[in-house]
């Protein structure tokens, strides 16, 4: 547990093997695309990334929130629940688990707050109706203290977590990489928590794609040593998407050793018991998802999608309005 | 609305009965938390015993109490217990929830260590073998030490919370103030003002320390390891209450029982402590060690050792095991 992930429940109970369908994205994907299914996983996971940064809660919060909400939707379908209340229980619990609680119902007034307006013009008669703004976050507390006890069975009781951040802090230590590289690693692995590579993937995994997909795209060289590499998401998509900041050599103290930071650290990544395939199926994951991302229109796309999901097929009027809750 | 009250319906009806699963035999105990009842499972080939705990239903609020979800202690122990296995900590088998209330399915264990010392203090009115004491001492620092090893700190470490089995293994129980203490977003002292029940309370909680160590936890089984050995507790005081106060008050009287057995800390006792007035008396232990039913100097070194003033310096589960106390007849079971 804490002392090891190898006798963690993590490991033994919600490993997921890679490659094997998880039953609640299968029913949404009868429905819609994988393309369109990780759009709503993004617009969820912002719901929750929000909440926290209103909240100013940590990092290790939001990750640990938005493993719950993956493991929620393993076994449950977008089509079938509305996520918002989930996503709330999720960082609720996730902050007490984490040790750093705060009241039910600020949470609550949080998400009410976030989701007070319609996703799109489309979907309140007049665009501010006050029914339209009920609709997207009708909860009570009570109503999520009740949820939290269904995510609490759907996850079978298991809530400790080992996240990458640590051994992502202690390999650019030890690989004496610039701190932009940290910096975008670590915006990398935030993103990681919105596809199920958590699910499916070993932190220390994570951890390493992340690292791996910075130097690979934004080689240590090419970036200047004070750069910072943006604090929203936005610009990790911009960064990782093929944009590479490109800054004067970097400063790094290198002890005159010949060999430049990128040869070194490709060295390392050669040289790791841990198998390069997997750290290649990471990547190749979270770069898919970016992909997705470059192309996501929240307020147009999520909403879209939700008509799309949640009529009932056959005799699905084209343009009716999405039944998010109510 | 609609979508969330189907996706309760459906489990709610996916869900097995806890009267299907367990056959409840009996009351246990309640506190603040719930209560606790005795069981066993309806599973044939299930011939075990098991504490059924029912955590009350949380509420919050100014106007009106509202359903607040699961309180953060009943939180930690579930989450705690989930992650845990090892003989000296109380198992726990499985979770279930039934109209919105949680059950923890645990291990059973006949006795605590409390009803221990309390029959021998009032019944038999003679102290505990060495051997048992030996015995009981050993397994709850192997506990500890798993504990400690996986970054976890108990903070309510006292005889009712150690529980023994018929066969005298000993479980560490009741992880509701038990928390990891790795990298802690916040200052241990920030999230919780109070922890362990005073009579165990090392001196770093009772002057305040904002930040503590495991350290805390030792400092209770020096504790428990005196009582055992007296069958009565080392330091008991007159808890001050804290009537509706909003930091917790000092424990002036805790601190003086303390001081009675082991003299004024000292800035060379321990260097962490500088607003104390100086004062010495190294001799009072030693009298408190002749009223202890063990005669072993080794016991009474594995003592002193335990209840060392500074945490820095007080001795580490794993360095307690390996004490020459345990090398010495008579040997603890169970090793």
């Amino acid at each position: 547990m804490a002392a090891s992930y190898w006798s963690s429940s993590q490991r033994l109970r919600w490993l997921m093997p890679a490659n094997v369908a998880l039953p609640g994205h299968e029913r949404d994907l009868t429905r819609v695309s994988w393309a369109d299914r990780t759009k709503l996983t993004l617009h969820y996971t912002n719901v929750i990334q929000s909440v926290a940064k209103r909240m100013m809660l940590r990092q290790r919060v939001v990750a640990s929130a938005m493993t719950y909400f993956q493991r929620f939707y393993a076994n449950n379908a977008y089509c079938e629940t509305d996520p918002y209340p989930i996503a709330c229980a999720c960082l609720y619990l996730a902050a007490k688990v984490e040790e750093t609680p705060h009241h039910l119902r600020t949470f609550v007034n949080e998400m009410r707050e976030l989701l007070r307006h319609p996703l799109s013009a489309r979907d309140g008669t007049d665009g501010k109706s006050t029914t339209a703004n009920a609709a997207r976050f009708p909860y009570t507390s009570a109503d999520i203290a009740e949820l939290e006890i269904y995510l609490l069975e759907e996850m079978d009781f298991y809530m400790i977590l080992q996240h990458p951040y640590d051994l992502l802090t202690r390999l650019c230590a030890e690989l004496q990489l610039p701190q932009s590289v940290l910096q975008t690693a670590w915006f990398v692995t935030n993103d990681s928590f919105r596809t199920d590579a958590c699910l499916r993937y070993p932190p220390h995994v994570i951890a390493l794609a992340a690292l791996y997909l910075t130097c690979a795209l934004q080689p240590p060289e090419a970036q200047a040593p004070a750069s910072s590499a943006g604090t929203s998401m936005g610009t990790v998509t911009e960064a990782t998407g093929g944009n590479p900041i490109l800054g004067p050599g970097s400063a790094l103290p290198n002890a005159g050793a010949p060999v430049t930071i990128t040869e070194r650290v490709k060295d390392w990544f050669a040289g790791l018991s841990t198998p390069l395939t997997e750290i290649a199926e990471v990547a190749q994951r979270l770069l898919a998802f970016y992909h997705v991302w470059d192309s996501f229109h929240e307020t147009e796309d999520v909403s879209a999608i939700l008509a799309r999901l949640r009529t009932p097929e056959a005799n699905a009027p084209p343009t009716a309005g999405p039944s998010t809750s109510t | 609305m609609e979508l969330t009250r189907a996706y309760k319906a459906r489990r709610d009806a996916r869900r097995p009965r806890l009267v299907d699963r367990y056959e409840i035999l009996g009351f246990i105990s309640s506190g603040t938390y719930g209560r606790v009842y005795k069981a066993r499972s309806r599973d044939s080939d299930d011939d075990g015993e098991y504490a059924i705990k029912a955590f009350k239903v949380e509420k919050e609020g100014e106007s009106g109490l509202v359903a607040a979800g699961i309180s953060q202690s009943a939180c930690r122990e579930i989450a705690l217990c989930r992650e845990l296995s090892h003989i000296n900590i109380m198992a726990l088998r499985e979770v279930l929830t039934e109209n919105h209330a949680i059950y923890m399915i645990l291990e059973y264990a006949e006795h605590d260590l409390l009803q221990v010392l309390q029959y021998h203090g009032h019944e038999e009115r003679k102290p505990l073998p060495e051997l048992t004491v030996k015995s009981f001492l050993w397994q709850l620092l192997n506990g500890l030490a798993y504990l400690h090893a996986n970054w976890i700190l108990h903070r309510d470490l006292k005889p009712a919370n150690i529980l023994v089995t018929t066969k005298g293994v000993v479980k560490i129980g009741d992880l509701g103030l038990a928390r990891v203490y790795r990298q802690p977003l916040l200052p241990l002292a920030d999230g919780d003002r109070v922890v362990v029940t005073v009579w165990y309370r090392a001196p770093e909680l009772l002057l305040g320390a904002k930040h503590y160590t495991k350290a805390i936890d030792i400092w209770a089984v020096g504790c428990i390891f005196a009582e055992l050995l007296t069958l009565r507790p080392i330091f008991k005081s007159e808890e001050v209450k804290m009537d509706g106060r909003k930091t917790p008050p000092f424990q002036r009287h805790q601190v003086v029982k303390i001081i009675e057995v082991l003299g004024t800390p000292t800035v060379a006792r321990w260097p962490g402590v500088v607003d104390l007035p100086e004062y010495s008396n190294l001799a009072a232990i030693r009298d408190y060690w002749k009223t202890c039913s063990s005669k072993s100097e080794q016991g009474f070194d594995l003592l002193r050792l335990m209840l060392e003033y500074d945490p820095e310096r007080r001795i580490s589960a794993d360095q307690a095991m390996d004490h020459p106390y345990f090398q010495e007849e008579p040997k603890p079971a169970f090793k």
